[in-house]
């Protein structure tokens, strides 16, 4: 240490002991501070492993996971609760006639910027989303939206094209979230790195790759049970920390309170840790293999229905999620309401699978192509496939590709057999199964055109009753189970991971949180 | 020049290897030679007899992965459950091929293109040499990215690549030496009376060239052997279910924290074969220095 001209060294030494006394008493201060404030709770620090590339909802990207940081900046008209029902938020009440669905807004709501929020704002953000100039991501679920009127101040209307039973859904998420119209007018391109919504939180700003720092609204219009305002957080930090084992590390030393997400390898071992909660909400990561039904061997269907009994999930569970994980068998969690469990999950018979592989015309040591992103624990899980498969009689090639390549290779089709994983459940069955089964979706790597599959899944999306969705839905699986599409392998156990002194978190339908009522400390 | 002489008196010296006897006897002496000998020999032996482990090295177990050191499998199981020291015993059979292949295209490409250019100098010393300067220029592992990056991952391309950023070193060393062998009064003998040119190169210059390259090969084997793990570890040499030392080592580094043994004995193998070769080198040039008398002579 160099000192400085004109200062003694034990003057520095005097400094230091009282610099080191005031950091010591503004550490007591904040302690007990947070009661006696009535409403600050001191400042959540996240580790957050997925930064965000924009947080104008209309823009953001598909992964769910952004909702996350949305949530603190934004609502919508209504909202979902965990068990699929939409409640109230910054509508009032709502009413469905038909193909008309009519708002009734709540009052004195403003935007973080100080612009009131009414009729005029709602519409103008709906009809931002559906505008093809927004280019907005989220405009293909709205697109059933003929017109939207303002009837008076407080009162809104949607007319679609015809019945969507969805819509309400919808609206709850990034579709419905309401922006400041003068914040993203004024903004421009730059809206998404500067949210102004009507959230419990206000940004305060945002470093990339580094971290996000949001502060209490104080103006928020929610209040607690008690009638106490909301939020009860002061200020939160969002650390953008990719690294697994430094996400652990920082929540068992307290550096941070709260997690998105922990591989189970690393959660596993947080469990004996008293200062630690795991809270399961059911989130599922499920792995499956698309097979590629555009190329022989996998173009038939007896090939496809021996390789359904070619390989060992339950290996696959214990290696890939530390046995915290379940078996079902399609992308439907245990918990999910149009979950059958009924369905079974095809058994695990090596000698018979190659049996019924050489029945079918498939030879030994018939290479196949097998394409995997390269991340943990996906090579893992390919390699324990290739010796499965082997086990059957055929070589497997493993192709690890970083992600835009992984893509692109499993949207060109130039594979026999792709491992992926997705995040359930979502927040409707239509979301879960019709990018992978629809033969348009998006996601149909498995190259699937079954005009029965695609009856059954239309079927399911249209009804609006949820005794005749289960049913719909239930044959989805059925059908794809039958003919053997996908191979659907285990789900890991993905819990909400955070300190025990912070309480109070809220959840979307799929786990993603709402901070407004979170507190730290007893 | 002022030399008069028949071929048949052409006082060739002694090839550097002649002294083989002497050179093997402090060898033998040497601690640092036994002990890298013994490392290379049992690395050797090791790789011979893995076809007989290649069934364990691949069988994969899910309900025993990420045992520690034990009874059953000495070294461990890694996250398939397949037995450690069965893949090890794998893996040095891809570190053999390593030094026997990618460093023995090298040493033949790079000892020709070396002898060629230093022999022939003029334009097509300069033309070899820019090449080789470029290839040069590269730091070693970008190099064979690059070569990876271009015909694809796999031990064989993998090998490939290692013999391309070996090979410019090789030739380089082997050319300086030729810049001051060919200046001898013998070298111009030879060509004054007529020896072709081939035979020059290949019967007078190179036995003299043998000794330092010997030392100078040996050195680049353990680079060879580096990069051969660099590459297995960023997934780019040996493709799964073979396993390499290099793709063990990362592999490992998900479980270190709770099964160590997966990266540190594989790491302690690469560091093993890598030591003994740069020893290997050391002892092999004293002992050949100490017998070098003719060279030393006409020096």
């Amino acid at each position: 240490m160099s000192v400085p001209p004109g200062m003694s060294r034990r003057a520095i030494l005097g400094l230091t002991a009282s610099a080191l006394a005031a950091t010591a008493l503004t550490a007591c201060g904040g302690d007990s501070g947070g009661s006696s404030a009535g409403s600050g709770q001191g400042t959540l620090t996240i580790g957050f492993d997925n930064e965000p590339v924009s947080l104008d909802p209309a823009l953001s990207s598909a992964i769910s996971s952004d909702r996350n940081l949305l949530n603190l900046f934004y609502e919508g008209l209504v909202r979902q609760e965990k068990d699929g029902t939409i409640v109230p938020a910054l509508a009032e009440s709502w009413k469905v006639d038909g193909s008309a669905l009519t708002f009734t807004l709540r009052t004195g709501v403003t935007f973080h910027d100080g612009s009131p929020f009414d009729a005029d704002a709602a519409a103008w953000n709906l009809k931002r989303v559906i505008d093809p100039a927004t280019r907005s991501t989220k405009a293909g679920t709205l697109s059933t939206i003929a017109s939207v009127t303002v009837l008076d101040p407080r009162t809104v209307r949607i007319q679609t094209k015809s019945p969507d039973p969805l819509l309400l859904t919808q609206l709850s998420y990034e579709p419905g979230m309401m922006v400041s119209r003068k914040a993203a007018s004024a903004a421009g391109k730059d809206f998404g790195r500067g949210p102004v919504g009507t959230g419990p939180f206000v940004l305060e700003r945002w470093i990339a790759k580094s971290q996000l720092v949001a502060k209490r609204n104080p103006g928020y219009w929610r209040k607690d049970a008690a009638g106490q305002a909301l939020p009860r957080l002061d200020k939160v930090v969002v650390r953008f920390i990719t690294e697994p084992k430094t996400l652990r590390a920082e929540l068992s030393t307290g550096g941070v309170q709260l997690l998105r997400a922990l591989p189970p390898e690393e959660y596993t071992q947080l469990k004996d840790n008293a200062q630690v909660r795991l809270e399961d909400l059911g989130v599922r990561r499920s792995y499956y293999l698309a097979v590629n039904s555009t190329r022989a061997p996998f173009d038939k269907l007896a090939p496809r229905r021996a390789l359904a009994g070619a390989i060992d999930r339950d290996g696959v569970g214990q290696t890939a999620a530390s046995g915290e994980y379940d078996l079902t068998a399609t992308f439907a969690t245990k918990a999910d309401w149009f979950a059958d469990p009924t369905l079974p999950v095809p058994a695990f018979d090596a000698a018979k699978a190659g049996a019924a592989f050489a029945a079918a015309g498939v030879g030994a040591g018939t290479p196949l192509k097998l394409v995997v992103r390269n991340r943990p624990p996906d090579p893992t899980i390919a390699q324990l496939i290739q010796a499965n498969l082997r086990a059957a009689g055929l070589e497997v090639t493993i192709e690890a590709l970083q992600l835009e390549s992984y893509l692109d290779t499993l949207k060109k089709g130039d594979f026999d057999l792709g491992l992926g994983v997705i995040d359930v459940p979502r927040y409707d069955p239509s979301l879960t199964f019709d990018p992978y089964l629809s033969s348009t979706g998006p996601n149909n790597f498995s190259k699937i055109k079954d005009p029965e599959l695609d009856k059954v899944l239309a079927a399911g999306r249209a009804a609006p009753d949820r005794k005749v969705r289960t049913e719909a839905y239930t044959d989805v699986q059925r059908r794809v189970l039958d003919q053997s599409h996908l191979v659907f392998l285990h789900q890991a156990r993905s819990p909400v991971i955070h300190r025990s002194d912070l309480s109070g978190l809220a959840f979307d339908l799929d786990g993603q949180w709402r901070l407004h009522e979170a507190r730290l400390g007893r | 020049m002022t030399l008069d002489l028949t071929p048949a008196e052409t006082p060739v010296p002694a090839a550097a290897g002649t002294p083989g006897r002497p050179v093997l006897r402090a060898l033998l002496r040497d601690r640092r030679a036994l002990f890298s000998g013994l490392v290379l020999v049992a690395t050797i032996v090791v790789a011979a007899v893995s076809p007989l482990l290649h069934a364990a090295a691949t069988a994969v177990a899910p309900d025993r992965r990420l045992r520690g050191p034990g009874a059953d499998h000495l070294l461990g199981t890694d996250e398939l459950g397949r037995d450690v020291l069965a893949r090890m015993v794998q893996g040095a059979w891809v570190t053999v091929q390593t030094a026997a292949v990618a460093v023995g295209l090298a040493l033949v490409i790079g000892t020709l293109i070396g002898l060629l250019a230093g022999y022939a100098g003029g334009w097509a010393d300069s033309l070899l040499m820019r090449v080789i300067d470029g290839l040069l220029a590269f730091p070693l592992l970008v190099l064979a990215l690059a070569v990876v990056a271009a015909l694809g991952p796999g031990l064989r391309n993998a090998l490939i690549a290692i013999a391309v950023i070996v090979t410019p070193r090789i030739a380089r060393v082997v050319r300086g030496e030729v810049l001051s062998l060919r200046t001898r009064e013998w070298v111009a003998a030879a060509r004054i009376v007529g020896v072709p040119r081939r035979t020059i190169l290949l019967r007078h210059l190179l036995p003299h060239l043998a000794g330092s390259l010997l030392v100078f090969t040996a050195l680049q084997a353990s680079t060879a052997i580096m990069a051969e793990a660099a590459l297995s570890f960023l997934g780019l040499g040996v493709q799964p279910p073979q396993p390499s030392w290099g793709a063990m080592v990362s592999a490992g580094t998900e479980h270190l924290d709770t099964t160590w043994a997966l990266s540190v004995f594989p790491g302690l193998a690469i560091l093993l074969v890598i030591v003994a070769f740069n020893l290997l080198a050391d002892a092999l040039r004293d002992a050949l220095d100490a017998h070098r008398p003719q060279l030393r002579a006409t020096a």
